[in-house]
């Protein structure tokens, strides 16, 4: 069994459909799309999860922080009548109105790919009491966008690979994920640039295949990716080199000193330390507390963290990341 | 293997083009290779400007001319974003669509199964719901109850379904 190994940090999978009879989102008429908004919120009342509601008049630095951890699209949150619905700790999430009427997020902490699906499914279930959705047996389920058509079902697992990073493998496993149709795209990212060596397995086909058959390739291609990299882990543990040892002490010396550090930077070097660690060069320290760390760190998040304080500027949001960090550390 | 453009020359030039974000492969002879250096134009020199569709006539009259009844989306809208504007879409631009789902699936053709049977499952369920409330409101218990039973019996039978 490989769903206990750590490299697996979670499993996504999203699920759109758009009410039958309407026009899709983008073509749909300001009174079209505030109705359909206040009619699945009203549907979203039946499910039993603990709701919160975001929209373009939300507190922008919350919206940018659900945003860096890919749960809101922020460029749409400016759109009117597009809405987000987060539930149970932000593990589920309802979007309305964005690409498509409705999109359903559940992410979930570990490799259990079929247990999210089965969470959409129900909550699916509860909103098609309300709602016919638009579908067609030749095509599957309509969306607005052609590569979601037909399952419109998106499996995602958010894996951390260090070591395969480290000896520079991930150009190779993207190229033959490719080959399954599946991609493997960096999670932390800016510009061309990706930093702490979290990625994100998707799905990409959603006709020709059902859904069931994607969510075993993507649960298949996650162990395989997690198999690969405890490998990695342990031949790293037996032969790292002088250098990359050098630079993971260094890596460790800095998180526990900084008095000041960027979110790039912090990134990097934590990936690095949880390499250390998982590889048993580094003990004593908690890979869980520091991986969770990880999604934690961005502006926005550590802003939302001291949103009581009047003032934040870049220094002590860099502070304030340094803080947290030696605080794990310790 | 033969040249893409005169088709009658072995290709020994091997290389891929990028058409509005969608890569093509393209093999040519030495020949045509030449003569696309001279003149560096290799979108219309293989006469595909537009990525989404095939080149034959059917598909040139629907980009040219089609719009939806319903949405009022054109062809040539379509092309430009790449979205579709509602259900009828799908029927409209049909030819269009064919190619570019071939593109991003490997296949075009939707596997019915669990999905379908869950959705005609989900439409029982919601019309013995309304008979349900039709009975309560002619306070007609017995029949609820038993309304009541088979709709607990189908989403007992949808849920074992959805199990992956």
């Amino acid at each position: 069994m490989c769903s206990d190994f750590s490299p697996v940090l979670f499993s996504q999978v999203e699920l759109r459909r758009n009410i039958s009879g309407l026009c899709f989102p983008s073509a749909l008429d300001d009174t079209g799309k505030a109705e359909v908004n206040e009619r699945v919120r009203v549907s979203c009342t039946k499910i039993a999860r603990n709701f919160s509601y975001f929209d373009k008049n939300s507190e922008r630095n919350t919206l940018s922080s659900l945003s860096e951890l890919k749960l809101i699209d922020s460029a749409i949150m400016k759109n009117d009548y597009t809405g987000y619905l987060l539930g149970d700790n932000n593990n589920c999430v309802i979007a309305i109105n964005e690409e498509d009427h409705i999109k359903i997020t559940i992410r979930q902490k570990g490799l259990s790919v079929q247990d999210v699906y089965k969470q959409a499914k129900e909550i699916e279930k509860i909103l098609a009491e309300d709602f016919s959705f638009a579908f067609s047996e030749r095509r599957g389920y309509l969306t607005e966008s052609l590569k979601n058509t037909g399952n419109a079902c998106i499996f995602s697992v958010i894996i951390h690979l260090p070591a395969m990073g480290a000896k520079r493998m991930i150009a190779a496993q993207q190229e033959a994920l490719s080959l399954f149709q599946s991609e493997l795209v960096p999670f932390f990212k800016e510009g061309k640039t990706d930093y702490g060596n979290v990625y994100i397995l998707r799905s990409k086909a959603n006709l020709g295949e059902s859904t069931q058959k994607t969510a075993s390739k993507i649960y298949r291609s996650a162990c395989d990716l997690a198999a690969s990299e405890k490998y990695q882990r342990e031949i790293f543990s037996l032969n790292a080199s002088l250098v990359q040892l050098d630079a993971i002490y260094r890596a460790y010396g800095i998180l526990k000193n900084a008095r000041l550090i960027s979110y790039e930077e912090a990134l990097k070097l934590l990936s690095a330390v949880i390499l250390a660690s998982e590889s048993g060069i580094i003990e004593n320290i908690s890979t869980k507390a520091l991986t969770e760390l990880m999604f934690k760190l961005s502006p926005a998040a550590i802003y939302e963290m001291y949103k009581d304080n009047s003032y934040f500027d870049r220094a002590q949001i860099s502070y304030a990341r340094a803080a947290l960090i030696r605080n794990s550390l310790s | 293997m033969l040249c893409d453009k005169c088709m009658s020359n072995e290709a020994c030039f091997h290389f891929t083009l990028i058409v509005n974000g969608e890569a093509k492969q393209v093999n040519l002879c030495e020949s045509c290779a030449y003569k696309l250096r001279e003149n560096y134009a290799p979108e219309d020199f293989f006469g595909f400007t537009e990525s989404t569709a095939d080149s034959d006539e059917h598909s040139q009259n629907q980009k040219s001319g089609a719009v939806c009844g319903v949405c009022g989306l054109t062809s040539e809208k379509y092309i430009e974003t790449g979205l579709l504007g509602c259900e009828n879409c799908y029927e409209v631009f049909d030819e269009l669509i064919e190619p570019v789902l071939l593109k991003v699936n490997g296949r075009s053709d939707y596997i019915t199964g669990d999905e379908l049977t869950s959705i005609s499952l989900l439409a029982e369920i919601k019309g013995f719901r309304k008979k349900l409330n039709c009975a309560i409101e002619n306070e007609d218990f017995e029949a609820a109850a038993k309304f009541r039973d088979k709709i607990k019996e189908l989403i007992h039978s949808s849920a074992e379904k959805s199990n992956v």
